[in-house]
């Protein structure tokens, strides 16, 4: 489970659901609540990936992994 | 006056005519009726009475039924069921299978009862309505799925601003409790349609899919929790 604390950006679950499957290959449950976005990997992701998805959250809503 | 004088001639001759056709002698036709071991009409006799002491055609149902039973009764048991089939038509079937579901559109699994609509439509529709889809028995979600990796649970603070929850996939199965003193207004999917989950409240509902959880409270704040299972 990786969980981002982030800007609103009007984007809903299925958004940052594409963009985490496009970084790391990886289908995960994606929930996005206010000021939060969770994902949860069925398996465990490498570190370079994460390290792409911290990439693309900051630019994608000013993400940063809690 | 002699024999012939009775007869007529020609009719004689007919007569001797048609023995001469007959090429078989009685000893031949003996034979051919004995068969080839010889049979006699004592010996069919014998066999005969043979076979009427051993089959007690009064016997046969017993054979069947293993106790006295007549013909009669086992004619009028299969009269009985006969009848008793033809009351079990295809209506009475659909009237004990079908009628007991409820009114209207909906799908149980993959049988559609009514015209098609789809279960999250039904439901969308009815929680904006007079009657909440909730279930009447709210399972414990927490127990049920807290262990297994298709569970989340998430509480969120709920104020005057109307905030969104969403998910990807979609959840099935939503448990929502409003932990707080005010009602929190709910809507699901981005429908238009609200509705009230009193203080101190729980709901569980039951849908094909909640993409979207939309809470705001009339005034004052509150926290709701989020329970689903996707």
């Amino acid at each position: 489970m990786v969980t981002y604390r982030v800007k609103d950006v009007g984007k809903d679950a299925g958004y940052f659901r594409r963009l985490a499957r496009e970084v790391t290959g990886a289908d995960p449950f994606t929930e996005v609540h206010p000021g939060l976005v969770r994902f949860r990997f069925r398996d465990e992701v490498p570190d370079e990936k994460l390290a792409e998805l911290d990439k693309a959250m900051a630019e994608a809503a000013d993400g940063v992994r809690a | 006056m002699s024999v012939f004088e009775f007869l007529d001639a020609s009719y004689l001759k007919a007569q001797l005519d048609r023995l001469s056709n007959l090429n078989l002698s009685l000893a031949e036709l003996r034979d051919a009726i004995r068969g080839p071991d010889a049979r006699t009409l004592t010996d069919i006799y014998d066999k005969l009475s043979s076979i009427g002491g051993t089959v007690n055609v009064g016997n046969l149902p017993s054979w069947f039924t293993g106790s006295t039973r007549t013909t009669d009764d086992i004619y009028g048991k299969l009269d009985a069921l006969d009848n008793a089939l033809a009351s079990v038509g295809t209506d009475k079937l659909r009237a004990s299978l079908v009628d007991p579901l409820p009114a209207g559109d909906s799908w149980i699994g993959r049988v559609k009862i009514g015209d098609g609509s789809s279960t999250v439509a039904v439901l969308s529709a009815d929680i904006g309505g007079s009657s909440y889809s909730g279930l009447a028995v709210a399972p414990d979600l927490t127990a049920v799925f807290a262990a297994g990796a298709a569970y989340t649970e998430q509480e969120v603070s709920v104020s005057t601003t109307e905030s969104t929850s969403s998910f990807s996939p979609p959840l099935k199965i939503v448990r929502l409790c409003n932990e707080g003193d005010v009602d929190v207004t709910i809507r699901l999917n981005g429908s238009s349609t609200t509705k009230a989950l009193a203080a101190k409240a729980c709901k569980t509902i039951a849908l094909w899919k909640v993409e979207s959880v939309s809470y705001s409270t009339a005034s004052g704040s509150s926290t709701l929790r989020i329970e689903g299972y996707w």
